[in-house]
């Protein structure tokens, strides 16, 4: 890519907010993947995984030091078992009863119930379907900011169910820089997860 | 072009008892998309939320909303109303010692005159432990143009600091 976009015989500095000068189609391209070019589409995609008979899925690699919120979104085909989300804290993976959680659910046939933990070994996302697709979305804050908890807020559908929504917290402060999606019944999935964040500018 | 966030605006405050978001609605977008991403209170109570026209903070008594508080450690509780000066405990509230928690809001028809203007919003926040989450809906049955709004406690309390975002749904 030619630094000078248009300019003849002197190079240009690009930065967010900041682009001077005539851009080809691959020059916005490049300065995009660089972070450097004037375009405030928030919603960005970090990672999709599409997997079939594990038990767990890991996002490894979260731009915890970028985005505040986090965004995920998952389909599940076939679910059996109870799923989860449990979170590393820099590296480690927290498998205590510490969680907290409070969820409502709402069944097809009318039926509303509560439930609800102050130490529990993740945060429920769905109820645990045999043979069921899920679907839902997920919200995280704090993810990376060591002096605070970190929280979510999720909402999901399960075929021949109903859905639930809730919300629950890592009551800690520390940074977490890993996310796993966990069959609690230690079952195999088959289906994908989107993880986004949401971009911030001051 | 596809359909994304467009950032629109931040805003920060300190100390404030209404914390007040102008000019952020136009009538470049039909539904908003609002993360409260830092919050830290003087008192643990509910915000309430209102909106802003032209005439500055409408607190008239046109509000309708409900909403689910669910509790990590005990039943949870209905909470809504017809006709109040503020959406009430449509969010949940953070511990007042410590910054926690993340809330959203989805906002619709905000610029449109000729609309209600409809709220949705999900928390996940802690208030002195455990955790609390908040599922609401709400309405301002009046159809004006709004083009900002604010989150308010009653009672002389205040925000010690709050950070948001705004963004269009394109």
């Amino acid at each position: 890519m030619s630094k000078e976009f248009g300019y003849i015989g002197k190079e240009v500095t690009q930065a967010f907010r900041d682009n001077k000068g005539i851009f080809t189609p691959q020059d916005i391209i490049e300065l995009d993947q660089e972070n450097k070019w004037t375009n405030f589409g928030q919603l960005e995609l970090i990672q999709t995984q599409t997997v079939s008979s594990v038990t767990d899925v890991d996002f490894n690699s979260i731009d915890e030091n970028i985005y505040n919120v986090h965004f995920a979104t998952w389909q599940f085909e076939k679910a059996v078992g109870r799923m989860d989300i449990r979170f590393y804290e820099n590296g480690v993976i927290e498998t205590g009863n510490v969680y907290q959680y409070a969820r409502q659910t709402g069944q097809l046939d009318g039926t509303f119930a509560e439930s609800r933990s102050t130490g529990f070994g993740g945060i429920p996302i769905d109820v645990g379907m045999t043979n069921k697709q899920s679907q839902g979305y997920i919200y995280f804050y704090n993810l990376g900011d060591s002096t605070k908890f970190s929280f979510a807020s999720l909402q999901s559908f399960i075929e021949d169910y109903g859905f639930t929504f809730g919300s629950g917290v890592l009551p800690q402060t520390s940074l977490v820089d890993k996310i796993r999606f966990r069959n609690v019944d230690t079952a195999n999935i088959t289906g994908s997860i989107s993880l986004y964040g949401i971009k911030e500018y001051s | 072009m596809a359909t994304n966030l467009q950032f629109i605006k931040s805003a920060s405050g300190s100390a404030v008892n209404e914390f007040s978001i102008t000019d952020c609605f136009s009538a470049n977008y039909d539904v908003y998309k609002i993360y409260v991403v830092d919050y830290k209170q003087s008192h643990t109570t509910f915000p309430y939320l209102r909106f802003i026209n032209s005439s500055g903070v409408d607190s008239s008594s046109n509000y309708d909303y409900a909403g689910l508080q669910l509790w990590a450690n005990t039943t949870f509780s209905q909470n809504k109303n017809t006709n109040q000066n503020a959406m009430y405990d449509v969010i949940g509230y953070s511990d007042a010692s410590e910054s926690q928690g993340g809330i959203n809001f989805d906002i619709f028809n905000a610029f449109d005159s000729s609309s209600y203007t409809f709220m949705k919003s999900q928390s996940a926040t802690n208030s002195y432990q455990p955790a609390v989450g908040v599922k609401s809906i709400g309405v301002q049955k009046v159809a004006q143009q709004v083009t900002g709004f604010a989150l308010g406690f009653g009672g002389g309390y205040t925000f010690t600091n709050i950070t948001l975002k705004v963004y269009g749904v394109k």
